[in-house]
């Protein structure tokens, strides 16, 4: 058993890691399950994704969007940027930041999540510029400042080494580069009983 | 959602990787009206976006 301390708890992170793709596989192949959380273009508009940026991608890859807030709300991509997004799910990111970026710029999405990741290829198949590949947080295949900007929505809270998090996204960025990346964050400490169990990480 | 930081917790790690220029915006109660509500609730957990600098 692997195990993280985050806190003074210790979780079993390969527990972790089968809990959160047993979840992502549903929301990657069966969207209008219903979750714990909200999913969809209803949660995209109401974290203030541009209608147009919505209407240009496939109703299936929106379908999946989990995201927990707008990784564009403190700026736009540039033409040209090479862009990698941590946790790319099933693409709605990665998508928007490739027609923000376009074909001078690249976009690289990692995902742990086998299904995700065949669900956001697909989407990409007629795009150059953008690919996914099958990979952690923390532990991408990716060479050194490969990236101008980072992008991440809703994962970070599920990994559970966060020093490694940081340490790779040191190491991805070139100097000068910048993270833009949304997540959730806690007013109150979580307890350690909580922090023990995968299901509470993903739910 | 056991995973995620707090907001000082957050800053210290933006801190301690080298980042400048932290900016940081709500989203509020991203759970609202979803099963998990109450499960949030009891952390006030929140929505949020962030932007960073590498130095």
């Amino acid at each position: 058993m692997n195990t993280s301390s985050f806190g003074s708890a210790a979780l079993d992170t390969d527990a972790l890691g089968e809990v959160i793709r047993e979840e992502y596989t549903a929301v990657a192949e069966d969207p209008g399950r219903g979750f714990h959380f909200h999913t969809g273009r209803a949660l995209a508009e109401r974290l203030g994704y541009e209608p147009a940026w919505l209407d240009a991608l496939p109703a299936s890859t929106l379908a999946s969007f989990a995201g927990t807030g707008n990784p564009f709300r403190h700026g736009s991509l540039q033409e040209g940027e090479h862009v990698v997004d941590l946790g790319s799910g099933a693409g709605v990111d990665s998508l928007t930041d490739a027609a923000m970026v376009g074909p001078n710029g690249s976009v690289t999405g990692i995902d742990l999540t086998p299904a995700m990741v065949v669900k956001a290829r697909r989407a990409a198949r007629s795009l150059n510029h953008v690919r996914f590949e099958l990979g952690s947080f923390d532990d991408t295949p990716l060479p050194d400042h490969c990236a101008d900007v980072i992008i991440s929505n809703g994962v970070l809270n599920l990994v559970p080494d966060k020093h490694a998090a940081f340490a790779e996204m040191r190491r991805l960025l070139r100097p000068g580069g910048r993270l833009q990346i949304a997540d959730i964050l806690v007013a109150r400490p979580v307890g350690d009983g909580a922090k023990r169990d995968p299901r509470l990480w993903a739910g | 959602m056991a995973g995620a930081l707090l907001d000082a917790e957050l800053r210290a790690l933006i801190e301690r990787y080298g980042f400048t220029g932290f900016e940081i915006s709500s989203n509020g109660g991203i759970y609202d009206g979803a099963p998990q509500e109450t499960w949030a609730g009891e952390f006030d957990t929140t929505g949020m976006q962030f932007r960073a600098r590498l130095a």
